[in-house]
């Protein structure tokens, strides 16, 4: 371990990942001036060398590149920031990427990408860090989710079963680690104020159809605008979430699931109240142009 | 009949339509011989296949939603079907207009069938374009 003034040893080690672009880098923006905190902030390779012309790098704050899907990767960043920092006492796994497609037209290799994106590469890391945290008898897990880890909707099928996977994993942790001191929480987003917020691809198969109106074309026309309408009204910028982070960072709040935006409470609200047998119903008549889904191949009831 | 249809690659997923594309293909020439493929990467990998055993394909019939990450599109546009230049049929359930708009100028040489099929449509299509 090389040596460091007493001064930063004391500070907690934050470590965040996909900090490339939406949320990772409104947190990087906001704890790169937090003189309380060392903070480590990685994305991949593409995007480090934006982030080294916007950061300044200094004995409490890195930038590394770290691909969540290389196991290896994750294990030298971890070995890496132990051997300068000498701890981990925060991990916040934030790299995702968003597909959008009805599963019809996903693809494994698509679906595949989007699982290990989202949530086999943040166990991975969790792996990586679970050792430190519990000889430490302290640490902080903080997954980032989303309101597709507490339901589902259509064009969103993929991406909502990567969510609750990570959100399943996230909840047996929560038990598992307690004992050890180390908290786990998954951050909940809905709805953000932010054009390049989500990493959202569109698989192929969804361009065609939406391009030529073939079967399920009537989804990606209707859901696309809808959502983009409801990111506009959201009353949260990523900087209010980010902020937020900081918060459940400083709190360590014991609940495991925290929404950070209005929506996520009130989606979450009614899943709790509505019955699941109207549920589905319920929101089949809410989504617009529902009606319409399936075009000429609707089956007539 | 048309005798010079020796070698056909179907190119869908659907394989409820196997029994239909193979009994039109009866219908139309005794002597062809039928491959299937699922995916858009199979159907190239049997394409190179038979092209280093000197054979090459007369007719490929292909849907545009495919399994597989690619498109029936995507095949249409390889290099190998591109430079074999086998007579092609595209069978989609997409709306005829907006492939006409959208698609009819780079894809000016293929029949469109659109779902759902029948043996007459696919015959007819078939016996127009290669005979």
């Amino acid at each position: 371990m090389k040596l460091m003034s007493d001064q930063q040893m004391n500070k907690p080690v934050i470590v965040i990942t996909g900090c490339g672009s939406g949320l990772g880098y409104e947190l990087a923006k906001a704890l790169s001036n937090r003189e309380d905190y060392r903070v480590l902030i990685t994305a991949r390779a593409h995007k480090v060398e934006k982030l080294r012309q916007n950061f300044t790098e200094n004995d409490r704050f890195k930038i590394r590149e770290l691909d969540i899907l290389n196991d290896q990767n994750i294990y030298n960043v971890v070995h890496d920031i132990c051997n300068e920092w000498g701890r981990v006492d925060v991990i916040v796994n934030n790299a995702a990427v968003c597909y959008r497609g009805v599963i019809e037209h996903m693809d494994s290799e698509a679906e595949l990408l989007q699982l290990r994106t989202n949530y086999l590469g943040p166990m991975s890391l969790v792996r990586a860090v679970l050792p430190i945290m519990r000889e430490q008898r302290s640490g902080q897990i903080i997954n980032i989710s989303s309101v597709s880890g507490i339901l589902a909707m259509p064009t969103m099928g993929s991406y909502s079963a990567s969510k609750h996977a990570l959100e399943g994993a996230s909840e047996a942790l929560w038990y598992e680690e307690k004992p050890f001191g180390i908290r786990v929480n998954i951050v909940e987003l809905g709805f953000v104020n932010s054009e390049s917020f989500h990493n959202v691809v569109l698989s192929n198969k969804a361009k065609l159809s939406t391009l030529l109106k073939g079967p399920h074309s009537e989804y990606y026309l209707s859901m696309s605008p809808f959502i983009e309408k409801l990111m506009k009204l959201s009353v949260s910028p990523p900087q209010k979430i980010a902020s937020k982070i900081i918060d459940v960072i400083e709190k360590q709040p014991t609940a495991l699931r925290i929404a950070a935006t209005p929506d996520v409470w009130l989606f979450d609200f009614i899943r709790r109240i509505v019955p699941s047998k109207i549920l589905n119903y319920l929101f089949w008549f809410m989504l617009p142009g529902s009606l319409s889904w399936g075009g000429r191949w609707r089956k007539s009831s | 009949m048309i005798t010079k249809l020796k070698k056909v690659l179907i190119v869908e997923d659907d394989l409820s339509q196997k029994q239909l594309w193979n009994f039109v293909i009866s219908r139309v020439s005794e002597s062809a011989e039928v491959d299937w493929a699922v995916s858009s990467e199979q159907a190239l990998t049997m394409i190179k296949k038979n092209k280093s055993l000197g054979k090459l394909y007369d007719l490929l019939i292909v849907d545009l939603f495919l399994a597989g990450s690619e498109t029936g599109l995507d095949l249409l546009k390889s290099e190998e079907v591109v430079s074999a230049g086998p007579k092609t049929i595209l069978v989609s359930a997409i709306d005829q207009k907006n492939f006409e708009d959208q698609l009819r100028q780079e894809l000016a040489h293929i029949k469109l069938i659109i779902k759902p099929l029948n043996i007459i449509k696919c015959e007819n299509t078939i016996v127009e374009l290669v005979s």
